[in-house]
């Protein structure tokens, strides 16, 4: 693959992975299950492209069941100490975070 | 660079507004809604019910929400279904094979 051609696909797989996470967030509501299905897309996507997920896009995932976090609704975060422990109310695994 | 008629083919179009303009089953035509989901062979427009539509036999009328200040670009473009048969995923470098284009 060429530079220029590479940093295209990089480009749109990054753009089309932020349109995803944004779609995940509006079909919440009405159809939670139509996020993690947006947010499975996004990862594959990532995946294809060796793209990373912008850090404030993957704290709204479940690092377990990738199920879309919203807080209240399917995510948990207390303080302890040093680190913040965020529990998905799907499968019950905690995630944690310095802060 | 954003969502235009040039690279609608390899953008996301997951979240727009839809129209069958052209489809080889006939019930199918006229099924106008928003895009819920996508897979290799299938797209799924939302309207009212969940309707599975074949990308290989039809073709589709996106309306894109905004558009650049050039004129010339239409509001509406009509695309092949068979240019966007592949996953998602692999869409993004996908060839624009000119055989399909109408």
């Amino acid at each position: 693959m060429r530079k220029k051609q590479k940093d295209w696909a990089k480009d749109m797989a990054k753009q089309r992975i932020t349109r995803l996470f944004e779609l995940a967030d509006s079909e919440f509501k009405t159809h939670p299950g139509r996020s993690d299905r947006y947010v499975r897309l996004a990862r594959r996507i990532g995946m294809r492209y060796r793209m990373r997920l912008p850090p404030e896009l993957k704290r709204k995932i479940c690092k377990h069941c990738h199920a879309y976090l919203v807080q209240g609704a399917t995510a948990r975060t207390r303080l302890r100490g040093a680190y913040a422990a965020t529990t998905c109310l799907v499968c019950g695994e905690q995630m944690r975070r310095p802060y | 660079m954003k969502l235009t008629p040039r690279n609608i083919i390899h953008h996301e179009i997951i979240g727009l507004d839809t129209k069958v303009v052209d489809s080889t089953n006939k019930s199918l035509i006229g099924i106008e809604g928003r895009i819920v989901d996508e897979s290799k062979n299938i797209i799924v427009v939302d309207d009212g019910q969940e309707r599975k539509i074949p990308k290989s036999c039809s073709s589709f009328s996106f309306t894109l929400s905004s558009i650049n200040s050039k004129r010339y670009l239409p509001l509406k473009i009509k695309v092949d279904g068979r240019l966007l048969l592949s996953q998602p995923e692999n869409r993004i470098q996908t060839k624009f094979k000119k055989k399909f284009r109408k």
